[in-house]
């Protein structure tokens, strides 16, 4: 009954607090963001290959019908390289756009103007023996020459039937989540664990300057109740800025009940974590240092999260880690469930340590 | 009600010490004065009663608990009221004391009556945020009888008030004892001490230098002054000596012999000049 009223007038607290409407404004920012900037796919822009053919006009229209022009037509690309004008024919389809130059000097600068590989291909007009010399900016590895190297000992059609006769067998199936739907659990970790940390710690700051904590502890309600009606709030708080983004966003394809359990676990950790900070610190000015680093660690990752050739296994250990993945197992189809609730068990009993801190630290650091 | 035998405090724990060997007891229905200059250790003694602070040494009984080992059923029966306001900016006066009367296990005064009792009943709906400081300090003032405590606490109940609002605060004190509360207050003002209090403790650098009642103090120190004025190459001079202090004699006896002397009665001595006399500081 006391922890409820305690609730109801931290929530009232919240809903007359700046923090609050940041959070929800924030959280309205980002799912406009994804909605209607994030693309379903981000779409690579088309490779650019600079080409120089010299060669019987027969064998050009070999190589024309492999390009397999889109609209079946050529078109003129000029480029300006130092004040030059350069005119190249463009054949472009799906993968990549063509240019041909009209002699080998073109074709090294535009390479390398554009930072690219260039290729003049001779095609002898008896013999139809063809050569090519590819133009490198030299900072490409061994393997990639080596591969240059090899690629021509042998006729195109034969590569090609070895090519097709490879069989390649995928080891493990790794599901894809769109583009959208991808950049999700590092907004959610961030929107609901990292806001929750910093948020809960402004809110006993101001509860601090306030003096209102001395108040509380003058009445028979134990002060667990404060901590817990504090990292309450946070927690709703971050529930409803999650809704916000995943209904719209994800619609029916999620677990909600999963979603919800993994939000308030998480929250509840974090919730902590601020609790933690606003015992230790008198305002927010001192615990600038701590605060800010601690949102650097938690937030790596969320870094590595998004670049797949960054993965070391130390980040592993930062708990955050394993909030980004669990938010992106309850987004694949058929995701791994009991790795979600296990993270939710863990993050409860990590949160529960930190009130139990808490709880001993405010009691002493009361002042008169 | 209140039972302290040989309490210490130290801040760091370092042996600087802000409260220093005190005992002292308050009888059920007493209003207890902790009277001394600011820094002297009465806010410190008052957090340790209410346990707000930890007690590190000494033995401390409150409303019958033992502080050692706190219950949170003692803040049923005690109540509060901070030299520091402290309530919710953000909270209007009323929702501050409603939301404060639901953390108690005991019937709760209304929180208009509250109000009104303090003058705050036309702004009940205004936030504290918006309050002057004496307003804010009615309000701490008020919170702290939500529970109709038996035991009040008041750390410097008037102190920085106008004087119109600081009467209204002395009325509902007397009132509150009239009806039973035991009280302990604190304060560095004299005239608080004397018109409110049964008996007052002088404390200086965190020792209690002694514990009387206001009465007794004044007529043990009261009648040993004198004030004479006396001619002194054609002005008028005044000077105050004691008749106990053996220096003070010699000098009275030298004036009167000397001197032509215009007026001279023995005093009734103020808090304060005892206070200065006992422990040969002042009380600011
Ligand atoms: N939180 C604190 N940490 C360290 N020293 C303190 C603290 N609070 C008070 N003191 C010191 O303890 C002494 C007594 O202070 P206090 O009890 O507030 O005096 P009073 O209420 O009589 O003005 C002072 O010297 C003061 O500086
Ligand atoms: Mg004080």
């Amino acid at each position: 009954m006391k922890l409820l009223s305690s609730l109801i007038k931290e929530i009232k607290l919240a809903s007359h607090s700046f923090y609050f409407y940041v959070e929800i404004g924030f959280a309205v920012v980002l799912l406009i963001v994804v909605a209607y900037v994030v693309p379903d796919n981000f779409t690579s822009p088309k490779n650019e290959e600079f080409l120089y053919f010299d060669g019987p006009p027969a064998a050009f229209e070999v190589m024309l019908s492999d390009i397999d022009d889109t609209d079946g037509a050529a078109e003129a690309g000029t480029f300006k390289v130092k004040g030059e004008t350069i005119d190249t024919t463009l054949y472009e389809n799906d993968e990549s756009k063509y240019y041909f130059t009209a002699n080998a000097d073109d074709m090294m600068t535009l390479a390398d103007s554009k930072n690219k590989t260039g290729a003049a291909i001779h095609v002898d007009s008896t013999t139809f023996k063809t050569t090519f010399d590819y133009y490198l900016q030299g900072y490409e590895t061994q393997r990639l020459k080596n591969l240059i190297s090899i690629f021509h000992v042998n006729e195109n059609a034969v590569l090609e039937t070895a090519y097709d006769s490879q069989e390649i067998r995928v080891m493990q199936e790794v599901p894809r989540l769109s583009d959208k739907i991808n950049i999700l659990p590092s907004l959610l970790t961030f929107n609901a664990s990292l806001m929750g940390f910093f948020i809960l710690a402004a809110y006993v700051y101001l509860d601090k300057k306030e003096g209102v904590i001395k108040a509380y502890a003058v009445t028979p309600s134990p002060i667990w109740h404060y901590l817990t009606s504090k990292a309450l709030v946070v927690m709703l708080t971050a529930l409803v800025t999650t809704l916000i983004i995943v209904i719209p966003i994800v619609g029916a394809q999620i677990n909600y009940a999963l979603l919800i359990l993994l939000v308030l676990t998480t929250g509840f950790f974090g919730s902590g974590l601020g609790l933690i900070l606003g015992g230790f610190y008198d305002d927010m000015e001192k615990s600038f240092g701590v605060l800010f680093s601690l949102m650097i660690v938690l937030g790596l990752p969320i870094i590595a999260y998004n670049l797949p050739s960054w993965d070391p296994l130390w980040v592993k250990f930062i708990p955050s880690y394993h909030i980004v993945y669990a938010f992106r197992e309850l987004l694949v189809p058929n995701g791994d469930i009991p790795y979600v609730l296990w993270v939710s068990l863990a993050f409860t009993a990590a949160g529960m340590l930190l009130m139990w801190i808490c709880n001993a630290r405010y009691k002493r650091t009361l002042s008169v | 009600m209140i039972k302290v035998e040989g309490l210490y405090h130290s801040y760091n724990r370092d042996g600087d010490y802000a409260v220093k060997n005190a005992s002292f007891e308050v009888p059920k229905g007493e209003v207890f004065g902790f009277l001394g200059p600011s820094g002297a250790g009465k806010s410190t003694t008052q957090g340790i009663l209410t346990g707000l602070l930890r007690l590190q040494e000494g033995k401390v009984n409150v409303a019958g608990y033992d502080v050692k080992e706190l219950k949170r059923s003692m803040f049923n029966k005690i109540g509060m009221s901070f030299e520091q306001s402290n309530v919710y900016s953000a909270l209007t006066a009323r929702e501050n004391l409603r939301f404060y009367s639901k953390l108690f296990d005991v019937p709760t005064e209304d929180p208009d009556t509250l109000l009104k009792l303090v003058g705050l009943f036309d702004v009940a709906d205004k936030k504290a945020g918006e309050f002057s400081k004496g307003m804010k300090h009615r309000l701490t003032f008020a919170r702290s009888m939500m529970n109709n405590p038996e035991l009040w606490f008041l750390d410097e109940p008037t102190t920085g008030l106008d004087p119109a609002i600081a009467a209204t605060i002395k009325e509902i004190v007397r009132e509150k004892n009239k009806q039973g509360v035991t009280i302990f207050l604190t304060t560095h003002n004299m005239y608080i001490a004397d018109e409110l209090c049964n008996r007052v403790a002088f404390i200086v650098d965190g020792e209690i230098k002694l514990i009387d009642s206001p009465r007794n103090l004044k007529l043990q120190y009261g009648q040993n002054l004198v004030d004479v004025e006396y001619g002194d190459g054609g002005s008028l001079k005044k000077e105050t000596f004691s008749t106990v202090d053996e220096r003070d004699i010699k000098k009275l006896q030298e004036l009167i012999g000397r001197k032509h002397i215009a007026t001279m009665h023995t005093k009734e001595a103020t808090l304060e000049e005892i206070f200065i006399k006992v422990t040969g500081r002042e009380l600011v």
